[in-house]
């Protein structure tokens, strides 16, 4: 039966993947995407932990699990909202820097160094 | 079932809605009038904050919690909410000077500094992870546009981006960290965190993993070493009075964030000190190291105002780690300290530019005190405070800071900490060299700096001599808080 | 004994009063912004006197006020002065207005100078007469600043690096005071009192861990050595005197190499009466040395103010040795040596900048004869020198007499050795002379005018006490005795 902890791997499979992408990826929309990822990665953890609660027998039977699954909707609904505003940011700033340097590698924003 | 609708009491975030309004109409007026006057926004945006700041003091403390548990008022919100808006405060004068050289980012500039105000002044009344990430996340935001903002500049642009990618790197671990946390205690609310952890302190796996991931996402916002290698680019490119509320607003708030979930009594995870402190330790030594070491080989004035930052980061943490009230005082004070004398430092920056030429390296302040006085005096007031030379309040601070470790015996640390701070003499010093004994080379004159740049410089000294000869001014407040929490 | 007249206060504040005054002054009114400085060392001189006239030195501490100030560190303002504080508090306001007359040939940004030279002078009052050990160490630090400027701004060529070393040298030993400061306050429960600290270590846990006394007394030990400057913390004193202004040079061998000797006896002595005991012997030994290696060195300068330099740190390990030695004789000389050393080098350097105004150089051997032209000034010189060799009836004779005498019984190969200092002290001293102002007249130098009357003033005050000290020794020693007595009763029983 799946459970708790298969949802774990996934999404600590997916977070995995995020941050390797975040560190070996070189294209700034790509990382965009990795960040993405982790983001995803937290709020699939989050619904698991709510759906098969690590103590007690499972599914939402009292009244705690509810106001425990209000609670962990909630901070999925914000990371999601988040998200999205980030990626707003980021696009812009994105396209800024290729307004500037016609590319969005990474590497090659290297003018700052000390 | 029924949903409860949780009480909501728009009064007690009254500051918060008044700096919100603010930053709207600075941002809307862009749209209605045609062409707006610098001074106009600037005087806006302070009577704003003024009337938030007094709002913020006359409110009444109270430990319990609103907003369905989400927020709380309590002494230390209110006296950080000051904190934070007085700085917001400095932070538009001396941008006011800025934007008139580069005219083109304002009054979106205030705006922006006014919103991530208003992330610092939630992450601040947070009693509950939830609002402590999307605080984060107001703060952040904001701020990597501000680091983009000098649009024409390549550095900007790419200070912004790799603010940007960490910021919403660290968010990653931030928010993951959360998801265990909430996996293993049910709930995100600090409190209950804090109590069910206190009833049966166990650390399992899941839960040691949610605190390192937390701590990771902290640790990049506040620029711990081994997380802090965005800061120095970062500071570099981003426009000054941006990068001065970077260094400044995000870092406190940061700091706070992390006192409100690890240290403050009976909350969250002060139950299991064991298992976080080690970490903590070791990261506020090699940040006081790395920081330290870092500043001495800078010739870039902004860069080294960057390491110096990371390094006070480190003192700061030492003092977090001995997990006492007398730390969790003395981290206050320095933050109030650190905020006047690093915006002043970069208000300096601003204000010392030559005509059509930033003042970028350090030797760009040669001769300050023959055409400047007043900027190369207050200067020197800032760089000394930052060293810890007493009658300033960074000596004070510092003391704090150290007798706390000292107090919880970490007596490695506290040696460390004195030894660097020794070090960091040295680089403080050749600002203060560089100002007074080189002569000025002979290629322009200073520029002329504006009012509201003075004043805001004016303030952070009077502020730093005040509190370093009479720090009682401030400590009563703050005994106010840690003994309330 | 509370004092109604703050007299103290006064005397410490009146030049940061004066400071703040020269600051809001136009820079361009050069000569009014002297005249202020000038007029506002003044009161303090005059309470100095007042002072010393009303100094019962039976009654122990005197003119103490006590304010809280930093309450929740339980920091007190808690300023007074007893015998050893007298004499120097005195010495300080007597070489600051002296300076200040040295200073007035400084033309380049006088108003910052002046300035912080009164700054400096509030600094120094202060930790002469702090009994709060973080009252001391504010103004101990606070006095470090105004002194780094005046030697990076206004010295001589090399004034970069002399600051710097010296800033570094200091801050590096104050360190060490700050961490003893810190594990005294944390394990006496929470005290920065000076004069209760004593019984409260005893009391502590403290009192019976002779190993973290050690310590301690080790830390605080080189955080006034280097001060002093003793072996081998000495290399920053001839740099910084070589690149100072006249008058930041007479202040800094005048008053601040007192302060090293000053804080032993004030709080490293005291509070770890057991500790000066066991370091007796080695604090003598790098005496000894001081007072060898010094004498040595200052021989083979060619640098008048180097020598001059050199010859301090010689000097000032006379201080040392009295101070090891820990006898009455040995302790009162100690004392009076710090004072002498302060009026004699202080004219030697303003005799070393007389000449330097005059011939733009210090090289000794490139004078000669100078005794035909300028017999006043060879005058003060003849003075000063056999004050400082320590001829019989001039002061210096009295205090090195007193601490060979107090220390012979205790160490006595060291002191016979010491006694060598004396006779290389008094071979360097006639060899100086006799090249610079006996022998052929230097041509060069045929046309040089004497001493001008604001040099004479400056000099007159201190060869008369040096020539009254040296007949009537008691004068002053009858201020510091009793308070000596009663340390070494402390050390001594400990």
């Amino acid at each position: 039966m799946i459970g708790l902890y298969h949802f774990l791997i996934l999404s600590g499979v997916l977070f995995s993947l995020g941050v390797l992408g975040v560190l070996l990826r070189r294209n700034a929309l790509v990382v965009l995407m990795a960040v993405e990822l982790m983001l995803n990665a937290a709020n699939l953890a989050v619904v698991a932990f709510v759906r098969y609660p690590m103590f007690g027998d499972g599914g939402i039977v009292n009244a705690q699990d509810y106001a425990a699954m209000t609670n962990g909707m909630t901070l999925v609904f914000l990371v999601m909202t988040v998200a999205a505003a980030e990626v707003g940011v980021g696009l812009a700033i994105v396209i800024n820097l290729y307004r500037q340097k016609k590319s969005v590698n990474i590497e090659e924003a290297n003018a700052l160094k000390g | 079932m029924q949903i409860q609708v949780p009480e909501i009491s728009l009064w007690q975030v009254l500051p918060e809605l008044i700096v919100l309004a603010t930053a709207v109409g600075v941002l809307a007026s862009d749209l209605f009038v045609k062409s707006v006057q610098r001074v106009n926004v600037t005087l806006t945006a302070t009577l704003g904050l003024l009337i938030a700041f007094f709002t913020a003091r006359s409110l009444e403390a109270s430990a319990t919690p609103i907003f369905a548990g989400m927020v709380v008022r309590d002494s230390l919100s209110i006296l950080l909410d000051q904190i934070f808006l007085a700085g917001a405060m400095l932070v538009t004068w001396i941008g006011h000077e800025y934007a008139r050289r580069n005219p083109r980012q304002f009054p979106e500039f205030t705006a922006l500094v006014l919103f991530a105000t208003i992330g610092m002044m939630v992450i601040a009344m947070s009693a509950d992870l939830i609002p402590l990430f999307v605080g984060i996340e107001l703060l952040s935001l904001p701020l990597f546009v501000l680091a983009g903002s000098d649009k024409d500049r390549l550095a900007s642009g790419e200070a912004s981006l790799k603010y940007f990618l960490l910021g919403a790197f660290s968010t990653g671990f931030l928010v993951y960290g959360i998801a265990f946390i909430f996996g293993v205690t049910r709930t995100t609310n600090l409190t209950v965190i804090g109590q069910s952890l206190a009833a049966h302190a166990e650390a399992t796996p899941l839960l040691v993993l949610g605190f390192a991931l937390l701590l990771v996402g902290l640790g990049f916002k506040i620029s711990l070493a081994p997380f802090h290698m965005w800061a120095p680019d970062v500071y570099q490119g981003a426009p000054t009075p941006a990068t001065a509320w970077i260094a400044t607003g995000s870092k406190i708030a940061g700091f706070v964030a992390l006192m409100r979930v690890f240290t403050l009594p009976d909350v969250s995870f002060a139950a299991l000190s064991d298992y976080w402190t080690p970490g903590i330790w070791w990261l506020a030594l090699i940040t006081m190291i790395i920081g330290n070491a870092g500043a001495l080989m800078q010739s870039d004035l902004k860069r080294m105002l960057a390491y110096s930052s990371i390094a006070h980061g480190g003192y700061l943490a030492m003092a977090f780690t001995s997990g006492t009230r007398i730390g969790a005082e003395a981290t206050l004070f320095y933050m109030a300290a650190y905020l006047l004398m690093t915006v002043g430092a970069f208000g300096v920056a601003i204000a010392a530019s030559r005509s059509g030429q930033e003042c970028e390296k350090i030797a760009d302040l040669s001769g300050l005190a023959r055409q400047r006085p007043w900027l190369a005096f207050a200067m020197s007031i800032f760089m000394l405070s930052l060293a810890g030379m007493p009658g300033t309040a960074g000596f004070v601070g510092k003391l704090w800071l150290f007798g706390a470790a000292v107090q919880a015996q970490y007596y490695s640390l506290a040696l460390i900490g004195v030894l660097t701070t020794l070090l960091s003499f040295y680089y403080y010093l050749r600002v203060i060299v560089y100002m007074y004994v080189h002569e000025p080379d002979d290629r322009l004159l200073f520029n002329r700096y504006s009012f509201s740049n003075g004043l805001a410089l004016t303030v952070c000294a009077v502020g730093l001599v005040g509190l370093g000869v009479f720090p009682n001014l401030l400590w009563s407040t703050i005994r106010l808080c840690t003994g309330a929490v | 004994m509370e004092s109604q007249t703050h007299l103290l206060t006064w005397m410490t504040f009146f030049p940061l009063i004066g400071a703040v005054l020269v600051l809001i002054t136009p820079s361009r009114a050069k000569t009014f912004i002297k005249q202020l400085a000038f007029v506002f060392t003044l009161p303090s001189l005059a309470l100095g006197v007042q002072m010393l006239r009303l100094y019962d030195p039976a009654a122990g501490l005197q003119f103490v006020e006590r304010v809280s100030w930093i309450s929740y560190f339980n920091i007190e303002y808690y300023i007074g002065a007893d015998g050893l504080s007298v004499p120097m508090l005195f010495l300080t306001v007597l070489l600051c207005p002296i300076c200040i007359l040295a200073s007035w040939g400084i033309n380049d940004r006088v108003k910052g100078y002046f300035a912080l030279f009164l700054l400096l002078e509030t600094g120094m009052l202060g930790v002469f007469s702090a009994l709060d050990f973080f009252l001391f160490y504010v103004f101990w630090e606070l006095m470090l600043l105004p002194m780094y400027f005046l030697i990076g701004i206004w010295g001589g060529p090399r004034r970069e690096y002399a600051a710097i070393k010296f800033f570094l040298y200091t801050l590096f030993g104050s360190v060490f005071l700050l961490i003893a400061m810190i594990v005294i306050y944390l394990n006496t429960g929470g005290s920065f009192d000076l004069v209760a600290l004593r019984e409260q270590i005893a009391s502590s846990p403290l009192g019976s861990a002779a190993r973290v006394q050690w310590w301690l007394f080790l830390g605080m030990y080189v955080a006034f050595a280097i001060k002093i400057p003793a072996f081998p913390f000495h290399t920053w004193l001839p740099d910084a005197h070589v690149e100072a202004p006249t008058a930041i040079s007479v202040i800094l061998a005048g008053i601040l190499l007192k302060m090293g000797t000053y804080g032993i006896l004030r709080i490293a002595y005291p509070l770890f009466p057991e500790m000066a005991q066991q370091f007796a012997l080695f604090i003598a030994i790098i005496a000894l040395i001081n007072i060898v290696y010094g004498a040595l060195c200052a021989m083979a300068q060619t640098d008048l103010k180097k020598l001059v330099a050199y010859s301090s740190i010689s000097h000032m390990g006379y201080v040392m040795l009295g101070m090891a030695a820990l006898t009455p004789e040995g302790m009162n000389g100690a004392v009076l040596q710090m004072f002498n050393h302060g009026t004699i080098t202080a004219m030697l350097f303003l005799l070393v900048g007389v000449i330097y105004d005059r011939a733009h150089h210090r090289n000794i051997d490139g004078f000669g004869g100078l005794a035909k032209n300028l017999p006043i000034y060879s005058g003060f010189t003849c003075l000063a020198f056999f004050a400082s060799l320590g001829l019989p009836g001039l002061s210096g004779f009295i205090s090195e007499a007193l601490v060979f005498l107090g220390a012979f019984p205790v160490f006595m190969v060291i002191t016979i050795i010491g006694l060598s200092g004396i006779v290389i002290t008094a071979a360097y001293i006639l060899w100086t002379y006799q090249r610079v102002f006996l022998g052929p007249l230097n041509e060069k130098y045929a046309e040089l005018p004497d001493c001008s009357i604001r040099e004479q003033v400056m000099l007159y005050p201190l060869a008369f006490i040096v020539i009254l000290l040296g007949v009537f020794p008691h004068l002053i020693l009858q201020i510091f005795q009793p308070t000596m007595m009663q340390l070494i009763e402390i050390v001594t029983k400990g």
